[in-house]
């Protein structure tokens, strides 16, 4: 875990992780959320409406941008206090997202950071952009 | 100069509260708008910030009572910058 205190931060610092979307994250958001929608459960049903197969949850790759502030920027001392998300593509199992985040703007009176961060699948489709809003601890 | 604060920061209200129907007025609070939490007053004084293209400093925003001391702030700020 990164531990960036605010004098460390600067604009246009980036990181960038990768993950893989496994059958275990799907009963694991399931259990979490409460969200038993059938897209996310059963292949037949995703196929019906469109698409290949069951399709991963929105907010359960939202959860990545989570992992990016509080592990890797800011990381330890993270604050997160605002996101906004948009989803451009559908998600499936065994997907390797890749997370990337970057610095765009610095507010020293409130230690704040805004990030621009996006993800992408392992064809570099973009699967979802955000922009994060986080405090700074220390 | 005073008429022309007030309507940017009407706009920044606005966007900040998500309510068109925000009139600012000199005596307005934090109490009067229903959203105006911590959270909410930091992404005000930033947008503020960045609307009359000026900065705060912490022992600043942490005396001001009202609007009407916001404007005043403002005011004050827009004329030293433009003396210098």
């Amino acid at each position: 875990m990164n531990e960036y205190t605010y004098q460390e931060l600067y604009l246009e610092m980036n990181v960038s992780f990768t993950t893989e979307i496994t059958k275990d994250s799907f009963s694991q958001f399931l259990s979490l959320s409460g969200d038993s929608n059938p897209l996310h459960s059963d292949d037949l049903y995703a196929e019906a409406i469109k698409y290949p197969r069951k399709v991963f949850f929105g907010m359960g790759t939202a959860s990545l941008y989570s992992t990016l502030v509080g592990v890797y920027l800011p990381g330890k001392f993270n604050l997160l206090q605002e996101i906004d998300i948009q989803f451009k593509a559908p998600v499936f199992e065994h997907d390797h997202l890749t997370v990337y985040g970057k610095i765009v703007e610095l507010q020293p009176l409130f230690k704040r950071v805004i990030i621009k961060s996006h993800i992408t699948n392992q064809n570099g489709v973009k699967i979802s952009t955000s922009k994060i809003t986080c405090g700074v601890l220390k | 100069m005073e008429k022309m604060i007030y309507e940017k920061m009407q706009s920044v209200f606005v966007d900040i509260f998500d309510d068109n129907n925000i009139k600012l007025t000199p005596q307005m609070t934090a109490k009067d708008i229903d959203d105006w939490d911590s959270l909410n007053h930091i992404n005000l004084i930033v947008s503020l910030e960045k609307e009359f293209s000026i900065k705060f400093a912490a022992s600043e925003v942490q005396q001001l009572e009202n609007v009407g001391a916001m404007v005043k702030l403002i005011e004050k700020k827009l004329n030293f910058k433009n003396s210098n």
